[in-house]
């Protein structure tokens, strides 16, 4: 079984990245936007696509 | 945990991932090179902070305390922030705090810094009234909008070509610096309509003259002219104080469920405004496909939980330094028994760029007069901007004009091809050309069941294979993006 620990490591940084602000730093949206030089809208819907693969991903593992 | 992602009702990720994520991230030691990493990035995007937003230091200062493992390792940085975002250049980020109010006909505003004519301000001469309509002075530009009625009409059409310096519009500041205008546009109606857009004013200037040597597009003599009209602005404030050089706006709020994600688009309804006259709504278009290039028109309904539709405001010229994808609409004030707002988008069109094209053979069996099925050779299917096309015939005719002046035509090539809407995406049209970076004139002909016959001029037959570029358009795309929110205080 793929652990969460796994499946952020084989991320792309730029996607590990993007995680790690959400999740460690727990930033808002609008405060991950500003870190990285995005729209708000367009990290909300870089983070939405990723969980949703990893939530794919994690669900194969457990198969 | 932090707020919920929220971007689809019907395509939300796990809450349980969400928590799995923290309680992993919760259960390890911050890496030092991370949280290093973070800071100067944090560092450096605060050089673009405004220090007069405390707002910025206060978001920071908050992401700390949430996360107290990060904060002993960030607390040397948060000083060295500080003196950055103190010495750094005074911009304002809005994506970092958006706290806007809103003023009705002038839309959305920064409070405390952005200046507003409160009423329309009027000037006579002769027959002609010249009204100054808008006046928003920030920190990006200071844009002015204006009509002018009871002019001679019909004595004259629409001027073009460069404005004589010497005519064009400036303020007169009390210290006597003039500011010329960067940029004017004008049309002739009903009325004069003009917009201007000037250099940011100092940021405690609240008065000037304007002035207009001449009225834009009227030609010398025909109307009175050497207007100067003084000009006083006020400040935009949430929370006045009640001093008359303010101006008290309705505070904007973003609503909680804010953002729907479909057919590759995002609409965001970014900031709302609710005051007495009208309902002011800002919308951010986010979408994936890069060929789509602009977004031209998008079709919206407003609509509260009672069915009640509000008519959308007539929208005023405007040269606005927004980028295409933040739109701000305006519309009739909710009603008293409203207490949920939805917003519907229909419809949207977006111009496109594209690199699709067909390689064709005219030596291959080509008779002028005599359209060549090409449905069946490779390249004729493709994809313009995201709408499957299948290209199915080419003809080429005798020239029936003369063309252009520049290159005399002696055929006309023509192509007929159909494009099949896929979900919702349609083609509305395409040029059509030998060289995809110039805008070579064609023509297009919308014909039914989706098909469209697109000409250019030829001064030959080619001896050799064209390349034909079907570069720049405009496609549609029908959908159903919807957002519900609560009105505050219902």
């Amino acid at each position: 079984m793929q652990s969460l620990g796994s499946l952020i490591a084989a991320l792309p940084e730029e996607e590990r990245e993007l995680v790690r602000l959400r999740f460690a730093a727990r930033l808002s949206f609008d405060e991950i936007a500003a870190v990285l030089g995005k729209k708000t809208s367009a990290v909300k819907m870089a983070l939405y696509r990723l969980l949703g693969r990893m939530e794919k991903q994690l669900e194969a593992s457990h198969v | 945990m932090s707020d919920p992602m929220n971007i689809h009702k019907n395509s939300k990720p796990t809450l349980e991932l969400e928590n799995k994520l923290e309680s992993f991230y919760d259960a390890i030691t911050p890496d030092p090179a991370f949280v290093h990493e973070l800071g100067l990035q944090i560092a450096q995007r605060s050089q673009q902070v405004s220090a007069s937003r405390p707002g910025f230091l206060a978001w920071l200062k908050n992401s700390l305390r949430r996360r107290p493992a990060f904060a002993a390792s960030m607390a040397v940085l948060a000083m060295l922030i500080l003196a950055i975002t103190l010495a750094g250049p005074r911009q304002v980020l809005a994506s970092v705090e958006r706290l806007l109010g809103f003023v009705p006909g002038s839309g959305f505003v920064q409070p405390g810094e952005t200046r507003v004519l409160a009423d329309p301000v009027e000037a006579k001469q002769g027959e002609v009234t010249l009204r100054i309509e808008k006046v928003i002075a920030d920190s990006r530009q200071t844009e002015i909008s204006l009509t002018a009625s009871g002019l001679p009409r019909e004595k004259f059409g629409p001027q073009s070509g460069e404005q004589d310096p010497q005519l064009r519009a400036y303020l007169l500041l009390p210290d006597g610096q003039q500011y010329r205008s960067n940029m004017s546009m004008s049309g002739i109606g009903d009325t004069l309509q003009a917009s201007y857009i000037f250099d940011p004013l100092p940021k405690d200037v609240v008065q000037f003259t304007l002035v207009l040597p001449r009225l834009p597009g009227v030609p010398a003599a025909f109307a009175p002219e050497n207007w100067s009209v003084p000009i006083r602005l006020v400040t935009a404030q949430i929370s006045p104080t009640g001093s008359p050089s303010e101006l008290p706006v309705a505070p904007g709020y973003t609503p909680a469920n804010n953002l729907v994600s479909a057919q590759g688009v995002n609409v965001e309804v970014a900031q709302v405004g609710q005051a007495a006259q009208e309902t002011g709504l800002q919308i951010q278009y986010h979408w994936d496909n890069p060929e789509w290039q602009q977004l031209n028109d998008a079709e919206l309904t407003l609509s509260d939980q009672n069915g009640h539709i509000y008519s959308q405001l007539h929208e005023p010229m405007e040269l606005s330094g927004a980028p295409e994808s933040l739109r701000t609409y305006r519309f009739q004030p909710f009603e008293l028994g409203a207490s949920q707002a939805v917003l519907t988008v229909n419809r949207l069109q977006f111009t496109f760029k594209s690199p699709a094209h067909f390689t064709f053979d005219p030596r291959e069996g080509i008779q002028v007069g005599q359209p060549l099925d090409i449905s069946s050779q490779p390249g004729s299917k493709m994809e313009i901007a995201g709408v499957p096309v299948q290209l199915l015939s080419v003809t080429i005719n005798p020239g029936a004009d003369e063309g252009s002046k520049l290159q005399p035509a002696h055929y006309h090539l023509e192509v007929l091809l159909q494009d099949t809407p896929l979900d919702g995406l349609a083609l509305e049209n395409t040029t059509m050309s030998l060289n995809p970076e110039l805008m070579v004139s064609s023509s297009t002909e919308i014909l039914p069941g989706n098909q469209m016959k697109i000409t250019i001029d030829l001064p030959e037959i080619p001896g050799r294979p064209l390349a034909l570029y079907f570069s720049r358009g405009e496609v549609s795309l029908k959908g159903s993006w919807v957002i519900h929110w609560d009105l505050p205080g219902k």
